[in-house]
């Protein structure tokens, strides 16, 4: 679905990504581990099109066409989506309002009728509801004094009403309780329809216990040096990174 | 950001620049006795209106204008300028009004049909130096409300007039002051009794349409006790190559109890890319909270004009009076403002709060330029002031200055201030869900806004969001 | 002030034009607003200039009354008279006082080092002007600290300053303690820090007490410069004391940090002027300003202004100033806590100014400046 070939990008002047190759399978989800720095973050970005990041060579095929020649609210409209792993905050931005505009800018694009304000509130209840989020979350501002929960939660309300093809969720499962990461993998799974892709960046694999990975990839100098199942996963918690590099 | 694709955003068109041909009786260039003369015949003024504004003629006289260091601008010349431009035919009714004019009220969206009125709000309409009739005044007079211009209030209400013009701002204030006082042609004259609350917005639209007019407005607002009373005041101009003078004066005064919503929504001409044309917005804004527990808050949405200089100011007399100023001020292409506000508290327990954001872009240059001042009778005085700047673009500017001076011990001044430009990581948030550049920046500057525009009426806040996205969108509209 | 007439060597011709050009402060200049600067200038004064002479040798720098009176072996000190001033000052007295000292003291040092510039105020109807030139060489660390000791009789007036040229990769710390007893002696301070690439200046200022007393900076700061300026001042009786501060980023990446905290008691008139001054060029700035006053007399009267000019979009600026009581919530915990009214004040009014004073670590500084604020408050 998403075809990644000998990514190099760089961030300032490190080159960070020295030539990654991943392949995004349709229906699949895909895990991505890797001790720090070794360029997890810096590959999302690299496939919004972060201003950070710098792609020197290689290409994203997505939908026959090169994501690294497009903006990044054309590859948004494209279906790609980023839950991000600090989600900023926008005073003064209406979240409820915010969201529907999102919403909107991509039925415009597609050509469908845009959803009026009210059809909209209705939606945005029903998934805040099932989310577990509190209802005053329609008239905050956008992120805006969210605990990190909150945040999060907020990512995966933005995915669940936007139904991106292309998920790509960056440490979703940092600074959360049993609760918030309950009802984050919930609203994940729930987007699980065999025709999206999801990319799953993670540091710890509890979140690992409630998705259920068809491939675990680690991320190691830029590259990816392995890729397996979930079992791959198990032997990192047993041996860490160190027996992964004892096998190269 | 792509400059040039922020720059586009910015110099979209005016819009609402076109003039209208109507037989206008102007007065000949220059500003002598003869003009002031002419002036008070035209309107029919009683001989103590002018004596006075003789009297002001001679203090301008002896006054020097003054230079504020931020601004840059072409020297105003005072005897070129005519001041006085009436269209020929005075009306009576509406069905009177001269055709283009309503026309060119309709081009700015006014309606002056009492009957096509969907929103309930009274309108007395300024062309140029005249008040084009004021709609709604029957309805108000039964609560016993005065609405109308200046120059009926002189005829009708002369012992209001006599009491309470120049109370506020005297004529001696400043340079500008006194030469509205001088050649002031018209303005709204509001008053609300004892124990009235106005239940409609009052509003006001001024144009300036003849070529080399200044316009010299009046307002005068007067509440008396447990009164209230919200008022809005918007203006626009025709695109000019000469630069016009806007020099206005605003008195507002509340006594024990009352409260005065005062509200601009403000977009002259600003004069194109290179600073030429335009209009120089002079203005003095001064409200008295004369009585206890009183309130007078401004609310400015300023986004045209060549050349802002205003400070609408709260003295604050009456003990508990409360005084506010919520401003939102862009400035692009190569406007200059030079706004801000004065709070002067003298009452005890008096409270006032400053809220003031401005957008610079292009090669605006925005500053703000405030006072506090708490004398030495003012115990127990507050004052909360929060001034944001927000830059667009590397050729911009914005300043803050505020002048903090307190003189009793009990009182309290906070003040904060931060200048940033458009956080890239806010604007990439928003481009990954799917929002275009042109609609994130947009997005965020209302953010930054939001807690101005939710001061104004509700009616004037769709306006003044409009307003702003016609300032800051790409395309004409 | 009398006629006084010099001959002017040409660098003090153009320090005249710019004289001129700003003219000589009066009550509408902007920097000496509640300075009550007129009946200063408008007094007869005696002019009294340093004489030049060889000073001893000692470890440490030390002017006295515009006088070197000792030096280590391995500093240069020379008396300039074509001294190159900043022509960009905003301040009018500070090219009076170059004009009127007979010659600037001009310090180049090797390496680190460590001044004493002491005053010491003790005539009638004098003016004493002076001017010192302090240089510091790239990789070093120079302390400056500044005393003054008034007798009460003094009613004199000092005109002097510093410029110091900070070296790319120095720091440059200077730490000013003016504990004033005469009501009647002032002092006009005309500084310039021109800070190089990656240098830093840090600035500690310590005004107690009464008198009348201004010092005004202009500080320049170029690429990766870093000025920290520190202002803790204690007004009584009828003081006017304060400090002007103009901060200018004219390269990038540069920082400023500005923190003022003032309390007044008695009648005394608190004055902080400051303004951070981002150019064009100078992007990535980083600069913050605060300034926080209490108001402890009935008449006593604080005037701040913090400014921001900010001409470029990509930089980090913020300011904040208070003036006020002191916390209601703060004195409400100490009282909870069985500590009575005027000793829950006096608590919080020390926490205050020792948030600053503590900046100094220990040492003979810090309990010299300590000692001398408690001689104040507690006054």
């Amino acid at each position: 679905m998403m075809n990644i070939k000998n990514l190099h990008a760089k961030i300032g002047d490190k080159e960070i990504l020295k030539g990654l190759d991943l392949e995004l399978q349709k229906g699949k989800i895909h895990v991505i581990m890797g001790t720090n720095g070794a360029g997890k973050s810096t590959l999302s970005k690299a496939i919004v099109g972060h201003y950070d990041v710098e792609v020197t060579e290689g290409e994203i095929t997505y939908k026959d066409k090169n994501v690294v020649e497009m903006k990044p609210e054309e590859r948004a409209l494209n279906g790609i989506f980023l839950s991000f792993q600090n989600p900023i905050e926008i005073a003064g931005v209406n979240n409820a309002y915010f969201l529907r505009s999102a919403l909107n800018a991509k039925e415009k694009h597609a050509g469908v009728k845009e959803t009026n304000a009210a059809d909209f509130l209705k939606l945005m209840r029903k998934h805040i509801e099932q989310l577990g989020m509190k209802p005053d979350m329609i008239s905050r501002a956008l992120n805006d004094g969210f605990s990190g929960g909150e945040k999060k939660r907020n990512e995966i309300l933005q995915m669940e009403i936007l139904q991106p093809d292309v998920i790509i969720l960056d440490e979703v499962d940092s600074g959360l309780d049993i609760d918030a990461l309950k009802s984050v993998s919930e609203g994940i799974n729930r987007m699980k329809n065999g025709e999206r892709t999801f990319l799953v960046i993670t540091h710890y694999s509890r979140i690992l216990d409630y998705l259920n990975p068809d491939y675990v990839h680690i991320l190691q100098d830029g590259k990816i040096v392995k890729t397996g199942g979930p079992e791959l996963v198990k032997i990192l918690e047993a041996e860490g990174y160190q027996a992964i590099e004892k096998d190269l | 950001m792509a400059q040039e694709e922020v720059n586009k955003i910015l110099s979209q068109e005016y819009k609402l620049g076109f003039s209208v041909d109507v037989e206008a009786d102007t007065a000949p260039p220059g500003l002598n006795e003869n003009v002031l003369r002419f002036i008070s015949a035209k309107k029919d003024e009683p001989e103590w209106m002018l004596d006075l504004r003789v009297k002001a003629l001679r203090k301008w006289q002896t006054m020097r204008e003054p230079h504020w260091a931020q601004l840059d601008y072409v020297p105003i010349d005072y005897q070129s300028i005519s001041y006085f431009s009436a269209p020929k035919k005075a009306p009576n009714s509406l069905d009177e009004v001269d055709e283009k004019i309503l026309e060119a009220y309709a081009k700015l969206g006014i309606p002056l049909q009492e009957q096509k009125m969907l929103q309930g709000i009274a309108i007395d309409a300024v062309f140029d130096s005249v008040s084009v009739k004021t709609t709604y005044s029957k309805t108000l007079m039964e609560l016993g409300i005065i609405f109308c211009s200046i120059s009926e209030a002189m005829r009708e209400h002369p012992e209001l007039v006599k009491k309470y013009m120049f109370s506020v701002v005297p004529m001696s204030d400043n340079y500008f002051a006194a030469l509205n006082a001088a050649v002031f042609t018209d303005g709204t004259f509001v008053y609300v009794p004892k124990g009235v609350r106005c239940p409609m917005e009052l509003s006001t639209y001024f144009r300036i349409n003849a070529k080399n007019t200044g316009q010299f407005e009046r307002t005068l607002i007067i509440v008396d006790e447990g009164g209230y009373v919200s008022y809005n005041e918007g203006c626009s101009a025709p695109q000019r190559d000469e630069h016009q003078l806007h020099a206005a004066v605003v008195e507002l005064i509340t006594h024990k109890n009352a409260e005065i919503k005062y509200s601009t929504i403000q977009n002259w001409y600003p004069g194109d890319e290179t600073g030429k044309g335009g209009i120089y917005n002079f203005v003095t804004k001064r409200g008295l909270c004369e009585g206890e527990n009183s309130k007078i808050s401004w609310t400015q949405v300023e986004t045209g004009s060549s050349i802002t200089w205003k400070y609408p100011s709260c003295v604050l007399k009456g003990d508990n009076s409360v005084g506010e100023f919520y401003s939102v001020a862009v400035t692009s292409k190569a406007q200059q403002a030079d706004t801000g506000t004065k709070m002067i508290h003298i009452g005890k327990n008096t409270r006032s709060t400053i809220v003031s954001k401005g957008i610079s872009a292009m090669r605006g240059q925005n500053s703000y330029r405030g006072l506090v001042k708490i004398s030495p009778s003012a115990s127990g005085a507050r004052n909360f002031s929060q001034c944001d700047s927000l830059l667009i673009g590397p050729n911009c500017g914005a300043h803050t200055f505020p002048y903090l001076e307190s003189q009793n011990s009990s009182a309290q001044i906070e003040h904060e201030a931060t200048t940033s430009k458009i956080s890239d990581e806010q604007l990439f948030y928003l481009r990954q869900r799917g929002l275009s550049e042109e609609d994130g920046v947009s997005m965020i500057v209302h953010g930054f806004c939001k807690e101005v525009f939710s001061q104004l009426p509700m009616e004037f806040a769709v306006e003044a969001k409009e307003l702003l996205n016609l300032t800051l969108e790409g395309s004409v509209g | 002030m009398q006629a006084v007439t010099l001959s002017l060597a040409d660098t003090k011709h153009r320090l005249y034009e710019s004289l001129s050009a700003l003219g000589l402060p009066g009550n509408k200049t902007e920097q000496y607003k509640n300075f009550a600067i007129k009946p200063i200038l408008a007094k007869e004064y005696e002019l009294l200039s340093p004489q030049i002479s060889k000073p001893a040798h000692g470890s440490k720098i030390v002017i006295e009354n515009g006088v070197v009176t000792r030096c280590p072996k391995d500093v240069k000190i020379s008396f300039i008279q074509d001294f190159e001033a900043d022509e960009q000052h905003y301040d009018a007295l500070y090219f009076m006082s170059h004009i009127l000292a007979p010659f600037v003291i001009e310090v180049e040092l090797s390496g680190d080092a460590t001044f004493e510039i002491r005053h010491k105020f003790t005539l009638k109807e004098t003016l004493l002007a002076y001017r010192v030139c302090v240089k510091t060489v790239p990789n070093s660390k120079v302390e400056i600290f500044e005393t003054f000791k008034t007798k009460k009789s003094a009613n004199g007036l000092l005109l002097y300053g510093i410029d110091a040229r900070v070296a790319r990769d120095s720091t440059l710390r200077f730490i000013r303690d003016q504990n004033a007893k005469s009501k009647n002696a002032t002092v006009i301070g005309t500084h310039r820090f021109n800070v190089e690439k990656q240098g830093a200046v840090e600035l500690k200022t310590f005004d107690f007490g009464s008198g009348q007393a201004l010092h005004l900076y202009k500080i320049d700061l170029a690429n990766y410069a870093w000025a920290d300026a520190q202002h803790l001042l204690l007004a009584t009786e009828e003081a006017r004391r304060g400090n002007v501060v103009l901060i200018k980023h004219n390269e990038p990446y540069a920082k400023s940090v500005q923190e003022a905290r003032t309390i007044l008691k008695d009648k005394a008139t608190g004055i902080f002027d400051g303004k951070i001054f981002v150019g064009k060029e100078a992007q990535y700035a980083n600069a913050s300003q605060n300034s926080k006053a209490i108001l402890l007399g009935e008449s006593a009267h604080m005037y701040a202004k913090p400014q921001l000019e900010i001409h470029t979009d990509e930089l980090e600026a913020s300011h904040g100033s208070t003036i006020g009581q002191l916390e209601e919530d703060a004195l409400f915990y100490l009282r909870s806590r069985g500590i009575g009214l005027e000793d829950a004040k006096k608590t919080l009014v020390l926490a205050f100014a020792n948030t600053l004073i503590d900046t100094l670590g220990d040492g003979e500084i810090f309990d010299k400046i300590h000692s001398d604020f408690d001689k104040t408050y507690y006054a």
